[in-house]
C-alpha cells in the first residue's frame, strides 16, 4: 500500500538534499586512503610484476613452509590487506605463516603479448623458485585468490613437485555451471575480433561488465546508502576504501585474456582436462597434493559449483572444502569471515 | 583529501547558504530556512538545484572523493527526480491515483523510447534516450559502457564518409553506387565501413529495443509486487522505500532477462558488430597515418610482439646462462679441491727428513744443493744420485740406502 504525500515528499527531498550537502563537509575528516595496511617489503621484480614478503616477527612464524599468494589479474590484490581489521593476509601471519604475494602491477600496451604460459610457467614458475630456495625448501604452500586461484591449479598440475599444499579461494573450476551469468554474456563474443581490435582489455570495460551484473544494486541503491553514513567518518573511509579497491582496475594483457575467456570461459578446457599452456597440458589429475577449496554461497561472479566442482577432478585423496556465508568480496572483508577463514586456512596447513 | 585550502569552512558556508538559497527560491519561498511546501502546484526542481550546489562544492575536493561523490550526487539527482515527478502527479491526484501516474509515466517514456528507436530517429553515436527517466539508472548500465567504446569511435575516428551521418537511405544509396578509378580501393573501404556501421546501427537498434521492452515488463512486475504488497499488508511510506522496491524488482527483471539466450545473442551480436566496424575504421586509419609517415598500431604491435619473443628468450638464455655457470663453478670447485690436494702434497714432500738415514745435518747439506722436496730425489737417475752423494758427502749412502725409490714411495703413500 502506497502511503506518500506530496508534503512528505518534499519533506524527504529537502532532508535528503541537506544530507548530501551537509555531509559532504565530513568527507574532509576521511583523510588518505591507502592500499594495503600490513608492513612488507619487496623481495623480487620482474616487468611489472613485484613479490612482497609480509614482515612478521619472526617468532610468530611457526611454518617454516612459505605461502605464496597468487591473486587475480583483474583488480589488486590489497583486498586481501584493505584496512587493520579486515586483513586476510594478516590473519594468516597470526596463524604463524610465513606470507608472500604476487602483485602484478598493471600491465600496459607494452605487456599485450603476454600469454597465460607467460604469467604461469613464467612469472609464477620463478616466484615459487626464488621461495624455494630461499627458505631452502622443495616445495612451498601457494594460496589463489579468483582467477589467480584457476592459474594456482594449472601451476600445480604442471609443477606438482614444487607444491606441498594448494589453496584455492573464489576459484571458478567449470565455467559452464548454468547460473554463471558471467561465461552466459561471452558465449556468443567473437573473442579473437574484441582482442584484435582492442588489444589489451580494459579495466573500465571490465569493471562495467561485473558492475552490470547487478546495475540498480551496484550503480544506484548503493550510493543512497552513502547518505545514511555521511555522519559517520569511519563508516565513510571504509566506503570509501573499497570504493577506491573496485575501481582500480588494471587492464587486461590482450594474449592472455583472450586464451582465458575462450579456453576456460567458452569452451570449459579446464575440467576437460584439454587446456595447453605453453607446450604442456593442464591435467587437473597431476593435482595429487592437499587440496582446501574455499568459495562463497552467495558468490555472484564465481557461483559455488563453478568451484565445487574442482573435486571431482582432482588427484588427491586429501580434498577438502570450506563454505562461507558471504559474496565474492565478503569472503576477504567481512567481520565474520575474518574470524574463521584465515584461522581455518592456518590451521589446515600447519598439519600439513 | 580534501584541498588544504584554509578558506575551506568559509567557502563551504557560503555555498551551503548559497545552496539553501536557490532551494528556498525553487519551493517558492524567500528566505534562508528550509521551506515547507507552497499552497500553489509546482514543478519542483530538486534534481537541478543539487546540481547547481555540487558543481560550486566539488572543485574543492580530490579526485577519489570528487569521483565517489559524483556518483553519489548523481544518484542523488535520479532519486530527486522521482520525488519530483511524484510530487508533481501528487498535486493534481488523489493518492491512490498517485502511484498508477507515477507508473504510467514511466511506462509512456519507454513506449515513446520504443517508437523512437523502431523508427530509426535514434540517430548512431547519440545517446538520445532522454525519453527514459534518468532515475532508472538505465542509461548507466549495460548500454552506457558499450555506448562510450562506439562513441570512441565517433571522436575523429570514423573517416568523413559522405550521407555518413545522414539517413539509413542515404548510406544505402552511396553502398551501390560502383566502385571506379584509381581511388577504387579506398572506396570500396569506405563502403565496407558503411555497411558495418549499417550493421552496427541494426544490433544497437535491436539491442536498446530489448532493453526498453525490459523496461515494461518492470513496469508491469513492480505493478504487480504493489499489489501483491497491499494484499500481504506492506507499506510504501516514503519516496525511498518506493526507490528501493524499484531497484529490487528491477534487479529480478533484468537477472532474469540477462541470463536468457536471446540476450547472449543480442549481447554477442552488439559487441561484435561494433568491433567489426571498429577493425575496419582502424585499418583505414592506418592508412591515412601511413599516407603522413606517422607510426601505426600494427607496427608497434609487431615491435611490442618481437620483444616479447625477445624478452622470452632472454629470461630462456639467462636461466641457460645461470645453470651452466653453476655447472662451471662446481667443476672449478672440483678442480681446485684437486689443485689444492695436489699442492699440499708438495708441502708435506718437503721434508727430507722421511728418508731413512736422514738427520738434519743431511737436509742442510741437501738444501744447499738446492735440493727442497723429495720429488726432485725421485726423479734422479744412478748418475745424477752419485754425483748427489759426492756433494753432499754422502759416503754412498744415497744408493747404498736408495733414495730415489724411498722417495718415491713416501710421495704415493
Amino acid at each position: 500500500m502506497i502511503t506518500i504525500n506530496p508534503e512528505e515528499m518534499l519533506n524527504e527531498a529537502t532532508s535528503f538534499n541537506k544530507k548530501i550537502t551537509e555531509g559532504f563537509s565530513n568527507l574532509a575528516d576521511v583523510g588518505e586512503i591507502g592500499s594495503g595496511v600490513t608492513p612488507h617489503e619487496t623481495i623480487y621484480e620482474e616487468d611489472k610484476l613485484k613479490l612482497y614478503h609480509y614482515k612478521s616477527d619472526s617468532s610468530l612464524t611457526t611454518n617454516s613452509v612459505p605461502l605464496l599468494i597468487v591473486y587475480a589479474l583483474v583488480n589488486r590484490p590489497y583486498m586481501t590487506d584493505i584496512q587493520e581489521n579486515r586483513s586476510t593476509i594478516k590473519g594468516l601471519m597470526e596463524t604463524g605463516q610465513d606470507v608472500y604475494l604476487i602483485d602484478w602491477g598493471y600491465a600496459d600496451d607494452a605487456d599485450q603479448y603476454l600469454t597465460m604460459d607467460d604469467y604461469i610457467n613464467g612469472y609464477i614458475d620463478r616466484c615459487v623458485d626464488i621461495l624455494r630456495e630461499r627458505h631452502n625448501e622443495e616445495k612451498i604452500n601457494l594460496l589463489g585468490i579468483c582467477q589467480g586461484g584457476t592459474f594456482s591449479l594449472c601451476y600445480s598440475s604442471m609443477h606438482p613437485e614444487k607444491v606441498r599444499n594448494l589453496v584455492t579461494m573464489v576459484t571458478p573450476v567449470d565455467f559452464h555451471t548454468p547460473d554463471n551469468m558471467l561465461s552466459h554474456w561471452v558465449q556468443n563474443i567473437d573473442i579473437d575480433l574484441l582482442v584484435d581490435t582492442q588489444g589489451n582489455i580494459s579495466g573500465d570495460l571490465l569493471n562495467g561488465t561485473f558492475l552490470n551484473m547487478k546495475p540498480y544494486e551496484l550503480m544506484g541503491k548503493k550510493y543512497l546508502g552513502v547518505i545514511d553514513i555521511l555522519d559517520n567518518p569511519d563508516a565513510l573511509k571504509n566506503f570509501m576504501r573499497m570504493e577506491q579497491w573496485i575501481f582500480d582496475s588494471p587492464d587486461q594483457a590482450a594474449e592472455t585474456f583472450r586464451q582465458f575467456i575462450k579456453d576456460f570461459y567458452q569452451h570449459n578446457k579446464l575440467i576437460k582436462g584439454e587446456v595447453v599452456i605453453g607446450n604442456k597440458t593442464v591435467k587437473l589429475t597431476n593435482l595429487t597434493m592437499p587440496i582446501l577449496n574455499i568459495y562463497g554461497e552467495f558468490d555472484h561472479l564465481v557461483p559455488p559449483a563453478a568451484s565445487t566442482a574442482l573435486k571431482a577432478c582432482v588427484g588427491s585423496s586429501d580434498y577438502n572444502e570450506i563454505s562461507f556465508p558471504g559474496g565474492h568480496i565478503g569472503i576477504y572483508v567481512s567481520g565474520k569471515a575474518q574470524k574463521t577463514i584465515p584461522p581455518e586456512i592456518g590451521s589446515w596447513l600447519n598439519l600439513r | 583529501m580534501i584541498s588544504a585550502n584554509d578558506d575551506w569552512n568559509s567557502d563551504w558556508l557560503k555555498t551551503q547558504q548559497h545552496f539553501w538559497q536557490s532551494w528556498a527560491n525553487i519551493a517558492g519561498k524567500s528566505g534562508a530556512n528550509v521551506p515547507t511546501m507552497g499552497t500553489n502546484p509546482f514543478s519542483p526542481d530538486w534534481s537541478q538545484s543539487l546540481d547547481q550546489w555540487w558543481r560550486l562544492v566539488s572543485p574543492q575536493a580530490s579526485d577519489p572523493v570528487s569521483e565517489m561523490f559524483q556518483r553519489v550526487v548523481d544518484t542523488g539527482k535520479n532519486f530527486n527526480k522521482m520525488a519530483e515527478q511524484g510530487f508533481s502527479l501528487g498535486q493534481k491526484q488523489s493518492q491512490d491515483d498517485l502511484i498508477q501516474g507515477w507508473l504510467e509515466n514511466i511506462q509512456s517514456g519507454f513506449e515513446s523510447w520504443i517508437k523512437q528507436i523502431s523508427s530509426n530517429k535514434s540517430t548512431l553515436f547519440s545517446n538520445n534516450d532522454s525519453l527514459v527517466p534518468e532515475w532508472m539508472g538505465l542509461n548507466k548500465g549495460a548500454l552506457e559502457i558499450w555506448d562510450s567504446l562506439a562513441n570512441s569511435i565517433g571522436l575523429g575516428g570514423v573517416p568523413e564518409i559522405p550521407g555518413l551521418d545522414k539517413s539509413k537511405v542515404e548510406l544505402s544509396r552511396l553502398l551501390k553506387s560502383p566502385a571506379l578509378g584509381q581511388w577504387r580501393e579506398h572506396q570500396q573501404q569506405l563502403q565496407t565501413v558503411a555497411q558495418l556501421m549499417i550493421e552496427f546501427q541494426e544490433a544497437d537498434q535491436i539491442y536498446k529495443l530489448a532493453f526498453a521492452q525490459m523496461g515494461i515488463r518492470s513496469i508491469e512486475a513492480l505493478r504487480q509486487r504493489l499489489i501483491d504488497d497491499t494484499k500481504n499488508g506492506i507499506k510504501v511510506s516514503t519516496v525511498r522505500e518506493f526507490y528501493d522496491l524499484w531497484v529490487e524488482v528491477n534487479e529480478e527483471v533484468y537477472g532474469e532477462f540477462a541470463m536468457t539466450d536471446e540476450y547472449q545473442v543480442i549481447h554477442g551480436d552488439f559487441v561484435n558488430s561494433l568491433m567489426a566496424l571498429r577493425k575496419e575504421t582502424n585499418t583505414l586509419n592506418e592508412k591515412l597515418y601511413k599516407a603522413v609517415n606517422l607510426p601505426t598500431r600494427s607496427e608497434i604491435n609487431t615491435i611490442n610482439k618481437r620483444l616479447q619473443e625477445q624478452r622470452r628468450e632472454n629470461i630462456k638464455l639467462s636461466s641457460e646462462i645461470e645453470k651452466l655457470s653453476k655447472q662451471i663453478a662446481s667443476e672449478t670447485n672440483k678442480k681446485d679441491a684437486t689443485t689444492s690436494t695436489a699442492h699440499s702434497t708438495i708441502k708435506d714432500h718437503k721434508d727430507l727428513s722421511i728418508i731413512k738415514g736422514v738427520g738434519p745435518k743431511l737436509v742442510e747439506k741437501l738444501q744447499t744443493h738446492g735440493i727442497n722436496t723429495l720429488e726432485q730425489i725421485a726423479k734422479m737417475k744412478t748418475a745424477e744420485l752419485e754425483v748427489l752423494d759426492k756433494k753432499i758427502d754422502g759416503k754412498g749412502r744415497v744408493l747404498r740406502d736408495q733414495w730415489a725409490a724411498q722417495a718415491n714411495q713416501l710421495i704415493n703413500q
